[in-house]
């Protein structure tokens, strides 16, 4: 979106038409989506999205910035939604890649390869899921949410470095696990 | 790995090979490349299954991701609408109370001005008298007017707007005595006659 198309959508939306509203919906959903797949089980993720859309939607006649500014805005909101959603119920995150893929397997004949992709990305968020929390973090604003390591460190309440070493700590990880995971399909093999 | 010597030189180099020889160690500037979308190509042998797993994130919605759509984009529109409306309210009150606050100034000046002028009516300048008084404004009382009024006779213009706006553009001497009279617009329609 560009940055007048986006000051054109957003002006719609703080005015509450539908059409402005439902660009934006489709703007940042989906990427809101994966970014709280990251944290929480998919049962609960519906559920969290609604809380930081009204949550941004109260608040969006305030907000005043381009296009990047909205999107480091949204996702500050989505994670301190998601901050809130733990200490509410009180536990840690419980992915599992079949909490991911089951829902996915029901619809694979009707698309098969928007299917097989999606079941790819499910794989990814399953994967950034099994990181450390805020190394999971740091990767998934920076890649999903698509924001610069200096947002995504303010979003954090940390230092870029900080951020950086996490980032670091985190794709390597990531390959240990996909390493790990060759290893096992592998020995299945066998 | 090789056997160090001991001296500081031998361990700076053992560090550095320790470094060159762990397939996972990235600078910064690679770190970065990575998450930004680093071709598989490009990127150090032991990520390239990593740059795919990243790229599958930013693959374009599916439509299980924009399948509630319709219900959720008609709450937040809702909800938009609703927050907008007490917004505007607010300022609709702001407006008000800036409105009602400017009248409620103005009519205390006029009443403290004709007060003070004793261009009010008997009962109102009786009160505006006693009013002014407390706080050490001495002001014409209604009897002060009446003596004015038998000085002057009846075709006085003392009431008239002109003269009742002119008189409140005496300055108000707050240490005059009360039997200091106002001047009034009698006084000053008598120059031009004489």
């Amino acid at each position: 979106m560009s940055d007048r198309h986006f000051a054109e959508t957003l002006a719609g939306a703080q005015d509450g038409e539908e059409a402005a509203v439902g660009a934006l919906w489709r703007a940042y959903h989906p990427t809101l989506l994966r970014f709280l797949r990251t944290r929480h089980a998919a049962r609960d993720v519906d559920d969290i999205a609604s809380e930081v859309w009204l949550r941004a939607s109260r608040s969006w006649h305030r907000f005043h910035g381009d296009a990047t500014d909205f999107r480091a805005w949204f996702f500050s909101i989505a994670r301190s939604v998601s901050v809130d959603s733990y200490r509410r119920a009180g536990r840690r995150r419980e992915v599992l890649i079949d909490d991911c893929e089951s829902p996915r397997h029901e619809r694979r004949a009707a698309a098969e390869v928007d299917a097989l992709e999606a079941l790819a990305t499910d794989r990814a968020i399953a994967l950034l899921a099994k990181l450390p929390r805020e190394q999971g973090e740091a990767i998934a604003l920076r890649v999903i949410a698509g924001l610069d390591t200096d947002r995504v460190a303010a979003i954090m309440d940390k230092r870029p470095g900080t951020v950086r070493v996490l980032q670091h700590r985190g794709l390597r990880r990531l390959a240990l696990l996909l390493e790990a995971e060759r290893a096992r399909s592998e020995d299945a093999a066998r | 790995m090789r056997p160090s010597s001991g001296s500081s030189g031998d361990m700076d180099r053992d560090l550095d090979f320790l470094r060159s020889s762990d397939p996972l160690e990235l600078d910064d500037g690679t770190v970065d490349r990575l998450l930004d979308g680093m071709a598989a190509d490009d990127a150090p042998p032991s990520y390239r299954h990593v740059t795919e797993l990243l790229r599958t994130l930013t693959v374009a919605p599916t439509a299980e991701e924009l399948r509630s759509e319709r219900s959720s984009v008609s709450s937040v529109v809702e909800q938009a609408r609703a927050t907008r409306m007490p917004a505007s309210s607010k300022r609709t009150a702001k407006r008000r109370f800036r409105t009602i606050g400017a009248a409620l100034l103005g009519s205390a000046t006029l009443f403290v001005g004709l007060g003070a002028a004793g261009a009010l009516p008997d009962g109102a300048q009786s009160l505006a008298s006693a009013v002014l008084a407390r706080v050490g404004i001495n002001a014409p009382t209604p009897d002060s007017h009446a003596d004015d009024r038998g000085d002057t006779g009846p075709a006085g213009g003392s009431n008239s707007p002109t003269a009742v706006l002119e008189s409140s553009k005496v300055p108000t001497d707050t240490t005059a005595p009360t039997d200091t009279a106002p001047v009034t617009g009698n006084d000053r329609g008598a120059a031009p006659a004489a």
